[in-house]
This record gives structure tokens, sequence and C-alpha cells, in this order.
């Protein structure tokens, strides 16, 4: 499992830190791409602006998407990643603030794969990522013919 | 020449308001107090139009209408009535006696301006037609009324309860729109507490817990109980946007009634309470058959708060009763949920149903007082009542009708 990618997607920076804890904790040494808005997400995904000419047969086995996020927010960028023959299968776990039932709705609508809401305890925080990192990267199938 | 206006009406201070109303617009006016005083200024001054109040001491509006119309020599003046909103009694009556049209009350400045500028404007139009009619006789509310009223009269009454009836319809629409925009609001400022308010929360305790696992040897018993209550306090916050946001949600969407099977409801909610601390000894007494017309998901809610209120005021017998059941007041349905635990001072009875109201410490019995603010609302949202009685020491009965 050390050959795969985890991208998180997240602009809070305590967030990112929080999750790339609560990741080690479990270890989880995989590497993790951060990007910090829905456009960088995209740019990394489908090798343009600052990710031009990336390897595109390097693909995340799990996409960790937060909702609220600067520019193109979280469910956009989930429309976007359906649309697209390239990325259309790639598992995406939203993990997020609200528990809001329009978000979770709206979620699995464009195309969620599991949606996750980040607990306050850390320690209910940790344990949620561990099972997240578990289940996605060991025990999930993904796709055939991705990294 | 300006056209002259007598206005009778008993209330100085709506004469007043009318009297400036309308020389404000040109027009000249004449005040009269009371009916009689009213009958006399139309014979001496020939007024261009009489608007009279209904209710005076003395002669009121309707007596002094029919003396106007009675004599040849004034039939011919226009006369409105100032009368009650919903009164069509009044109306019809007001048709008896001759009245041409009538202002309903409570009028804005513009209504009763434009509604005097029409009557005139009719006035010059139809001086010319006129001349008796033939008479209609119809009973209202068991009472026989005859109007003589021409087509004229008749179809400038129409205008004007359409005119009114519009204004309210408008009124009505901008109010709607206005709650519309409120409610969006309300859902915008959720949705933005549900996200914004909890990311730092997590920080706060993400990153104390970071220093108890990282820095453990630097601190000290204090420091390390310190940072304990960092958490515990940031975690108390995160439940307490949990628990407004849900009281939030509670007053919107619809309310979808249907039959719900309270007994069942209330018996799931009790097993699962049991289940949370299997040792503790409570006998259930819960009704049979108890059924009430409700949205299930909201009901729900309200039992759900009131058994586990029971089930944790009660965790300090060790043998508690709790019970669920219906009577019946003043015909009305009042379910009630009873316990005989730690129970409640009735001096303070009002503040248990407001929101983070509490009447117990956190480490006495631990909550964020949201479960009764919520109840209530729910109640309230079903056009149902709910209250409390209680002692301390001796439990509590939470009743609440739909």
């Amino acid at each position: 499992m050390d050959n795969r990618i985890i991208l998180l997607v997240e602009d809070n920076p305590d967030d990112v830190e929080l999750t790339l804890r609560a990741l080690k904790k479990n270890n989880v040494t995989n590497e993790v791409v951060v990007a910090h808005d829905g456009v960088e997400a995209l740019d990394y995904l489908f090798g343009s602006g600052a990710y031009a000419g990336r390897d595109l047969s390097v693909m995340p086995t799990v996409i960790l998407l937060d909702l609220k996020l600067p520019k193109m927010d979280g469910l956009e960028v989930l429309r976007r990643l359906r649309a697209d023959n390239r990325t259309k299968l790639l598992p995406v776990v939203i993990l997020t603030s609200s528990k809001e039932e329009r978000d979770i709705v709206n979620g699995y609508n464009c195309g969620a794969n599991s949606y996750v809401r980040k607990p306050i305890d850390f320690a209910q925080f940790t344990e949620a990522v561990g099972q997240l990192g578990l289940y996605w990267l060991l025990l999930n199938e993904g796709p055939p013919g991705r990294g | 020449m300006g056209r002259r206006i007598l206005v009778v009406e008993d209330s100085p201070t709506q004469a007043e308001r009318v009297r400036l109303l309308l020389e404000g617009e040109g027009y000249r006016v004449e005040v009269a107090r009371n009916g009689r005083e009213g009958l006399e200024k139309v014979r001496s001054t020939h007024p261009g139009l009489v608007i009279s109040d209904v209710v005076m001491p003395e002669m009121d509006g309707f007596a002094l209408c029919r003396a106007v119309k009675s004599t040849e020599a004034t039939r011919r003046i226009p006369f409105v009535l100032l009368t009650e909103r919903n009164a069509p009694a009044d109306v019809i009556q007001g048709f008896e006696v001759g009245a041409d049209n009538f202002i309903t009350k409570p009028f804005t400045d513009a209504a009763l301006v434009d509604r005097v500028r029409r009557i005139f404007e009719h006035l010059e139009l139809h001086q010319t037609s006129g001349g008796p009619e033939s008479e209609v006789a119809l009973h209202v509310g068991g009472r026989r009324f005859v109007v003589s009223a021409g087509k004229a009269q008749i179809v400038e009454l129409l205008l004007s309860t359409l005119e009114d009836l519009a204004q309210v319809n408008a009124a009505l629409q901008q109010r709607e729109r206005e709650l519309e925009v409120k409610n969006e609001e309300l859902e915008a400022f959720s949705y933005s507490v549900s996200h914004d308010l909890r990311a730092p929360l997590r920080s706060i305790d993400g990153f104390s817990q970071a220093l108890l696992e990282d820095y453990a040897e630097k601190l000290d018993a204090q420091g390390k109980d310190y940072l304990h209550r960092v958490r515990a306090a940031s975690q108390r916050m995160a439940q307490l946007i949990d628990d407004l946001l849900q009281l939030s949600r509670l007053s919107r969407g619809e309310i979808h009634r249907e039959e719900v099977d309270l007994s069942g409801m209330a018996r799931a909610i009790v097993a699962e309470l049991q289940k949370t601390q299997p040792d503790r000894r409570v006998e259930y007494r819960i009704a049979q058959g108890v059924v009430a017309q409700g949205d299930a998901r909201l009901l729900r809610v309200v039992l759900d708060n009131l058994l586990s209120n029971a089930w944790k005021f009660t965790s300090k017998n060790p043998q508690a009763t709790i019970e669920f059941g219906v009577t019946q007041n003043d015909g009305m349905s009042a379910y009630f949920v009873r316990d005989d635990g730690a129970g409640f001072d009735m001096a303070y009875g009002a503040k248990l149903f407001g929101p983070f109201q509490r009447l117990h410490g956190p480490t006495e019995f631990p909550g964020t007082g949201i479960g009764l603010a919520t109840v209530q609302r729910i109640v309230h949202r079903h056009g149902g009542r709910v209250w409390a009685a209680g002692a301390v020491g001796q439990g509590a009965t939470f009743s609440f009708t739909l």
C-alpha cells in the first residue's frame, strides 16, 4: 500500500495538520498530496496549472474532499471529477464539518463514495481517519488500471 | 373653489387626523362631533361630501345617514361611512339607510385620499343620472334589509371593496416575501454556523491533545489538567452548537401530520435508554394504545427528550419509575411523562423551557439545557401547549397537548 497516494483537498491549515497527524498516528505512511482549494485539486488530477506535465498515470487511491473551499467548492470539484473519464471512478470521501442534510444529499448526488463528518474530539477524529485509511487503502478494491 | 367635506367623528384625534389630511389635499373641511351636530351642519351648509363614523353618541352614523337621505334637499349629498373592517352587517345596514360608500378602519392616509378623490370624480360623472330605482330586499345574518341604492352606488362600492382587497392582498404578499427572505437568511446563517463555527473547535481540541501527547514530559499535572479543561470546554461548545442547530432546524420545514403510535415510540425509546446502562433498575409504565395526530419525526424528538430527561433525573434513585400516558383535560388529550427522580422547584418552573436554562449544575446532571426548549418549540409548532409540575426530590411530570 506504500505507493498509494492520498489526495487531501483542504483549505484550513489546522485541519491539514490534524489530518496528517491523525494519519501518522494510525501508521498510515502513504504519500499525501495536499490541495488547498478546488482549483488546485483539479490541477493535480488533470495535470494543469502548477501540476502541468505531471505523470497522469499516477492517480490518488482515495480523495479526502472538504466541502467549503475557496474558489471552487467541494461539490463542484466532485462534479468535474465525475464528468471526466480519467477520474470518474476515483473513490471520493467527503470529509467535512457539517452534517447538514443538504450537504450529505448533495454529496451523494454528485457521486461521493462516502461522507464523514469530522468529529471535534481529536481522539474520535484520529479514529475516523484511521478507519478511512484502513478501508480505502487496504480493504477496498479500487477500480482497475489506477495507481 | 375648494370642495367642502363634513367630517362627523366623535373621537377628536381621529377627526383631526382626517381634517388635516384632507385639508392638505386642498379640500375645505368642517368637523361635527356627533350625528345631531352633523345633521344641523348638513342642513345649514350643504357640504359636497359627508364622511361619518358609525358609532357615536346621541345620533349614530346610520341614523344621520337616514336623516340626510330622507330629506329631498340633502339626499343628493354623497355619504361615506367609516366602518370597522370585517363587519358586513354594517355595510348592509349602511346601504339600507342609503350610504354611498364605505371606508374601512383602520385606513391608511393614501387610501382615504384616493377614495375621496374617486367619489368626487364619480359624482361629476353621474351628476346627470340617478333618480329613484327599485328597492331590493335581502336577508343577511337573519335580518332583513331593504336596499334602495342605485347601480352607480353599487358599482362604486364594488370597486371600493376590490380596492380594499387588493391592498390587503398586496400587504400579505409583501409579508410573505419578507418571511421568505428571513427564512433564507436564517438558513444561510445556520449553514455557516454548522461549517465555520466547528472548525476552530477542532483545532483547539486537536492541538491540545497534540500537546498532551507530544509534550507530556514537559507538562506538570496542573498543565495537563488545564489542557484537559480546554478539551472538555471545546467539546461542550461543539455539543451546544449541534443542539442550537437542531433547535433552529425545528423552526423551519413543514409539519406533516399523521397518526403516530406514541406508546410504541415510548417503548422503543426506553428500551434504548435501558441499553445504555443495563444495570439500572427502572420500572416503566407505558400506557397502551396512545395515538396522536402529529409529525412523527418531531414527536419522536419530543418523547426522546422527555424520556431521556426522566432517565437522567432518576439516575440517582436505586429504584426508579418512569411513566408515559395520557389524560383528558377539558376534552383535550394531554400526554405526559412522569418520573420519581430529582424533581425541581416550581418557583423556577418557568425557566425550564428557555434555551440553555438549567436548574442543575453540569456535574450534578449533565446537559446543555436545550432539550425542553426543543420540546416546547415542537409542541408550539403543533399548536399545542407544554407544562411541568414537580417538587424537589419528588419527581417531575411534563405534559403536552398537540
